[in-house]
């Protein structure tokens, strides 16, 4: 018995011994970020980014860390209109998709009309849409329940005619009115080329009008792409099991293959086991939550910290002011009135309320302590380095002189006379709006002690129903890019129609004016003035109050190089072009 | 996790009645079988003692801790007043202890920065990630944890007496449905169940005290039907029946002294299980909201920091050691205190 | 007793539509919104958040949801969670073995040292090795297993990580996970079939020792810390059925008719005090479902616990829905098979 329990071990401890470690031509990626979908037609997020930028492909592509220079991909040329209302793209010739087959016009265009069909509402194809229709909405949305088959028709004929071939190798889009956005569109995530045959073969939309009805909205997570998808990338996917997704180089990329044979995005909750995992060489890169956590990490031998002040974040956070706040049921308000227990809903309408606020932020504070140091303050809601961002405008910090003047003007004097007391929300888990919120409530309570402020973390649920309805009185939210354009950040945050408006009530006819015509001029020096004039409006009327960003960062294993840091894509720089030592 | 929850009705084989007999009369409380057997038992000691400074530190820990900014304030003090809260002549002083303002339980920050700090003169056992003092968070957590265990023990024992007294009392077809019931929800696991109900009701300390005792309370209502059906039996209850005692009274006068040895064991075990429980649920992010004083959000904190800086691994040491040791020791406490209530009680056992 | 197993299985679907109301009751609790918040990963698809109710079909009355969950339940379709981007059915094929072999590998160490230390308790009744026991019971059992866990993943990952690298070759890592990267590339690649999904069934099937020892060592932690706080439990109730036993009269008879001490121990004594040990082996099984959500959460183990964890907090209430249905039949059918190996191993038992 004991002999047989020896040679037991013994087998155990040879295979143990034959067994292979961390390979050389793997990359071991280890995120908390779980993947939401792989058809780009349904993935708004940005860990299914990481994915879908290696296994698809745009027509063209950002060059290295720039988000203003772009380089041919799927397209080797482009021409637009005088009008900015038709864009026509030489498509590249020789390259295949994963399954196979040629790529070719009939790909992009049916890419655009899928996306057109099936619009589903929680993804990132309204961008998309509003370019080609006259509506960001799919048809059945859009057309509303008492839609006639003409209804569906005349919406068919703006898809139909959003991408034509001209040839097997040329398309021109047809847009339904001027787009400066949309060469920047069309290289984003959502306007990834699917491959059409593979599509029509593995049962999802055929591509025709005799169809098309039934696709409209529908849960593309329930079809074949989400977790098969065959692009012309460099990498193709092996295997996604929902959580772990292996991905191998792929043979017949047009651009060469790749140096890194196998990529591994590994889903790692626990930040702990992956700052342990890079250290000990099982990760070959690793997702960190905050700049503080590298503190565990730097200096460790064998791994490497990627960083350069200019990669500031370009996701921008900010501060609402709840401008009309819904008062019914609304635990935030106290008594609903400016009575010292509680607010009403005008309180924030009030510019020198607001203003009061602002002066009471402490920048630096911030910058010093969640950031660590490492953070640029902005001057107004747009990431520094996009178009029309001027960082000469003035800007708000904590300046208590100032804030004096706009507190007691407020509300004709009432609030300095009378005190205040509100709640104010961020969602449960983010420490960095959480601060942000506490930093200023400790400087506001400073000030007068009739002004009372109290912060609370509403779950990820609770908080998006509780500010839809308008109840949030002040809250924390950020905004991050799909595509590299001024518009994508502007109209969400300041225009009276934008996605925030509803959660903000803000209504500023001059601002709304601004942006509409930021949207639809050509011009980049034009644009680039009235961008710029929209911060100054900002700062002067403080709708919202941006709090800095952080400047980011990539940890990984000191074998791998290459790795640069581009804004735009969702991984931060393509798997194709690192290597490992 | 749970653990304890269904340890003990399991582990003493099914607990009898003890209390009472004829002889109680003749000695003195503290000459008693089961007082006698307590004071004999070692642990027993170490058990109430750890429970007894437990009680001490969350009774007094206004005083014993540096109150933050607001928790002053609402308590009417200032930053010169503040000794105020240490002075038993004064007002605030009980106040303090019997109704603080719900903002004395958000622990002060000593900075935003994520980064622990270690132990220093001002805060004595560190600040955690998020610049929270650990000495403050523990000290006040204590208070969280007492009032978590309490509500929760109390709610269920009367939630078991209802469910269990019916079911006991009446038996038949309603003892069937009710214990079926009762089964149903002791054979669920109590932390995957408490994680359904406080995500679903919303993240707040009274959710998680409701979902805690929504699946604690079978563990009373099966000693309660249990020790009706002995004293059922009994045949003094039988003459009292007999002589037209009304129910209630019966059950008043007979079946609840016999049962109170046994709850006394099940609560002081279940105040350690209740309290882990509730820490664990923290720990997942389902407790009460960030920056509160509870144990379980103390060890969250220190999650992302287990690990130190390159070449000094425990760095951080204190950010999980603290908290965690304090978490041990209470529901060690409890868990020494019941044992020896058993055993005091049940002399099979001892 | 076949007709108690019978009336025992007839019981069963009472249960799911039991368990499966309350939480769709509990769910009604719940705005559309909050319950579209599962669909919304990121701050940039708030806009359109009443289109995603509507097309989720969220704003129906509860009794319609109801009804269509049933009916899709009823075909085997428990829905489409969000937390692990596929049909819930697909989640809990994949995942259920991993729980399960995390569970039943710790049901060795649990069992196994529950009852030797209980019984060497019981037989050295109020010695030092009976107080040790007792001691490391009861701490066992008020341990936290969340801070067990991290300080385990502190001092064997962290401090000793790079000791245990060099020793070796490595070959002692204990490491978060269920297999290293490179075995789960080439599960991805079709290299190694998983056919039972078991890695440690599956390794000896595919006749691969290194495989096998590499989700040995991947075990080691979360087992370890599943062992230490129901391990606790096992022992103090196999003293005290041992103590019991051993007091009884044929114990006694046995050594008075001179039978070796050993032999009235081992074979007559422990074989009856282990029946209470069996019945609590079905709640060590709950027990250990509820340690699954925590280990796997800290340990980053692929199992149904950090998977329902996850969905929880996201709201993701088809995931919650599926894994409480399975839970419950666990539960069932756990303690059906506790109850039908009582009346084997205990004849005076019988059920009408």
């Amino acid at each position: 018995m004991t002999r047989l329990i020896w040679a037991f071990t013994m087998i155990i401890i040879a295979g143990a011994l034959a067994f292979a470690f961390a390979q050389r031509d793997t990359f071991v990626y280890q995120t908390p970020f779980p993947v939401d979908s792989l058809d780009p037609a349904q993935a708004y997020d940005t860990a299914s980014g990481v994915i879908t930028e290696n296994v698809f492909e745009t027509l063209y592509d950002y060059v290295g860390e720039s988000v203003t220079e772009f380089q041919p991909a799927l397209a080797t040329s482009w021409t637009a209109s005088d009008a900015g209302d038709q864009f026509t793209f030489t498509l590249r010739e020789g390259v295949s998709f994963h399954s196979g087959n040629a790529f070719t016009c009939a790909d992009v265009e049916y890419t655009v009309k899928r996306m057109l069909v099936h619009n589903p509402s929680d993804s990132g194809v309204w961008f998309m849409a509003e370019s080609f229709l006259p509506t960001q909405a799919n048809a059945n949305a859009y057309l509303g329940d008492d839609a006639t088959d003409a209804d569906y028709a005349e919406y068919w004929q703006w898809i139909d005619n959003a991408a034509v071939c001209a040839d097997d190798f040329t398309i021109t889009f047809n847009l339904i009115g001027p787009d400066p956005a949309f060469f920047t569109k069309m290289m984003s995530n959502v306007a990834a080329i699917v491959d059409r045959d593979h599509a029509i073969a593995n049962g999802l939309w055929d591509g025709t009008e005799a169809t098309w009805r039934d696709w409209v909205g529908v849960n593309l997570r329930d079809f074949a792409l989400h977790n098969n998808p065959s692009g012309t990338g460099a990498y193709r996917l092996v295997d996604w099991d929902g959580s772990t997704a292996v991905l191998e180089a792929f043979d017949a990329y047009w651009d060469g293959v790749p140096p890194i044979r196998n990529v591994v995005y590994e889903i790692v909750e626990e930040q702990s086991t992956r700052l342990l995992a890079v250290q000990a060489g099982d990760a070959d890169r690793i997702a960190v939550g905050d700049r503080a956590t590298l503190a565990q990490i730097r200096g460790a031998p064998g791994v490497t910290i990627h960083e350069d002040p200019s990669w500031v974040s370009t996701t921008v956070g900010m501060i609402f002011f709840n401008h009309n706040i819904n008062t019914t049921d609304n635990p935030d308000v106290g008594s609903g009135m400016l009575d010292g227990r509680g607010i009403p809903a005008n309180f924030f309408d009030d510019a020198d309320a607001r203003k009061c606020f602002a002066y009471n932020f402490d920048q630096d504070a911030f910058i010093a302590q969640v950031l660590q140091g490492e953070g640029a303050k902005l001057t107004m809601g747009l990431p520094t380095g996009f178009l029309g961002y001027d960082p000469d405008l003035p800007m708000y910090n904590v300046d208590f002189e100032a804030a004096l003047v706009h507190c007691e003007a407020a509300h004709g004097g009432a609030m300095w006379e009378q005190g205040f007391e509100f709640t104010a929300t961020y969602n449960a888990g983010n420490t960095t709006r959480q601060a942000a919120l506490e930093i200023l409530k400790d400087n506001i309570e400073f000030m007068n002690p009739a002004f009372r402020m109290n912060v609370r973390a509403l779950s990820w649920p609770d908080y998006l129903a509780f500010t839809d309805e308008g109840k949030g009185t002040m809250f924390a939210l950020g905004w991050a890019p799909s595509y590299a354009d001024s518009d994508y950040f502007v109209h969400p945050f300041y225009h009276s129609e934008g996605f925030y408006a509803g959660r903000t009530g803000i209504n500023d006819p001059v601002m709304d004016d601004l942006i509409n015509q930021a949207r639809l001029t050509v011009d980049e020096a034009e644009r680039e003035a009235l961008y710029s004039q929209v911060g100054q409006r900002a700062y002067e009327t403080m709708p919202m109050l941006p709090y800095p960003s952080p400047t980011t960062f990539i940890v990984t294993r000191d074998v791998i190089e290459g790795v640069y840091l581009n804004a735009m894509y969702s991984g931060q720089f393509l798997w194709k072009d690192i290597s490992k030592r | 996790m749970g653990l304890a929850s269904h340890g003990h009705d399991l582990g003493s084989g099914g607990m009898q009645a003890p209390i009472g007999g004829p002889d109680r009369a003749d000695t003195s409380w503290w000459q008693s079988k089961p007082v006698r057997r307590f004071r004999r038992n070692p642990l027993a000691i170490v058990g109430a003692l750890i429970v007894f400074v437990f009680v001490i530190v969350a009774t007094f820990a206004p005083q014993m801790s540096e109150l933050g900014r607001t928790c002053l304030r609402d308590l009417g003090l200032t930053a010169v007043t503040a000794s105020d809260v240490r002075d038993p002549t004064k007002a605030v002083f009980w106040r303090s202890i019997v109704a603080p303002p719900a903002t004395c339980y958000t622990i002060p920050r000593a900075s935003f920065s994520p980064i622990p700090e270690a132990p220093s003169e001002s805060y004595r056992l560190g600040t955690t990630s998020g610049g929270y003092d650990i000495f403050y968070g523990l000290l006040w957590g204590s208070r969280t944890a007492f009032r978590i265990g309490l509500i929760v023990v109390s709610v269920s024992l009367l939630f078991g007496l209802l469910i269990g007294g019916l079911a006991g009392y009446f038996g038949g077809w309603i003892d069937d449905v009710l214990m079926r019931f009762t089964d149903m929800v002791i054979a669920f696991p109590s932390l995957v169940l408490a994680i359904v109900i406080v995500t679903l009701l919303g993240q707040t300390l009274t959710n998680v005290i409701v979902a805690i005792a929504l699946v604690a309370w079978p563990n009373y209502a099966r000693v309660i039907r249990s020790e009706i059906l002995t004293v059922k039996e009994l045949t003094y209850v039988e003459s009292a029946r007999a002589l037209g005692g009304r129910h209630f009274r019966i059950f008043i006068q007979h079946v609840l002294p016999n049962t109170i040895a046994s709850m006394i064991v099940v609560a002081s075990l279940d105040m350690g299980s209740v309290v882990l429980t509730a820490a664990a649920l923290s720990f997942l992010g389902l407790g009460p909201p960030v920056g509160y004083a509870d144990w379980g959000q103390m060890v969250n904190f220190a999650r992302d920091w287990i690990l130190g800086p390159p070449g000094q691994p425990l760095a951080y040491w204190f950010t999980s050691f603290y908290p965690g040791i304090t978490i041990l020791v209470f529901v060690l406490g409890w868990n020494l205190l019941g044992d020896a209530f058993r055993d005091a009680f049940d002399p099979r056992n001892a | 007793m076949f007709a108690y197993i019978v009336r025992r299985l007839l019981f069963m679907p009472v249960v799911f539509l039991g368990v499966t109301l309350m939480v769709v009751l509990l769910l009604q609790l719940l705005s559309p919104a909050q319950r579209a918040a599962a669909f919304v990963r990121s701050d940039a698809q708030l806009r359109n958040l009443d289109a995603i109710i509507v097309q989720y079909g969220l704003d129906q009355p509860f009794h319609v949801q109801y009804v269509n969950w049933m009916r899709e339940a009823a075909q085997g379709n428990l829905g489409y969670s969000t937390a692990s981007s596929e049909p819930v059915m697909d989640t809990i094929r994949k995942r259920f073995p991993a729980s399960a072999e995390l569970a039943l590998i710790s049901l060795i160490p649990v069992l196994g040292l529950g009852i030797w230390l209980g019984t060497l308790a019981a037989l050295n009744r109020d010695k030092a090795i009976d107080q040790f026991a007792r001691v490391f019971a009861i701490v066992g059992w008020s341990l936290p297993n969340f801070v067990l866990a991290i300080w385990l993943l502190v001092i064997f990952y962290g401090a000793l990580g790079e000791p245990l690298r060099e020793f070796a070759g490595g070959a002692f890592r204990l490491e978060p996970g269920r297999v290293s990267t490179s075995v789960n590339i080439e599960i991805a690649n079709g290299n190694f079939p998983l056919h039972t999904r078991f890695m440690l069934i599956d390794s000896i099937i595919n006749g691969r020792w290194d495989v096998f020892w590499d989700a040995l060592r991947h075990l080691v932690l979360p087992v370890i810390t599943l062992a230490a706080t129901s391990s606790a439990l096992i022992m103090r109730v196999m003293r005290s059925s041992m103590l019991e036993t051993l007091s009884q009269d044929y114990v006694r008879t046995a050594r008075a008719k001179g039978l070796p001490t050993a032999t009235v121990h081992y074979k007559h004594a422990r074989r009856n005090a282990l029946i209470p040990v069996i019945t609590l082996s079905g709640f060590t099984v709950i027990f250990l479902m509820n340690g699954v959500v925590i280990t796997e959460t800290v340990f980053n183990y692929p199992g149904l616990g950090r998977w329902f964890a996850t969905a929880a907090v996201n709201l993701d209430y088809p995931a919650v829905m599926g894994f409480t249905l399975l839970t419950a039949f666990i539960v069932v059918v756990g303690n059906l098979v506790v109850d039908i190996l009582y009346a084997l191993i205990d004849p005076r038992i019988r059920y009408g």
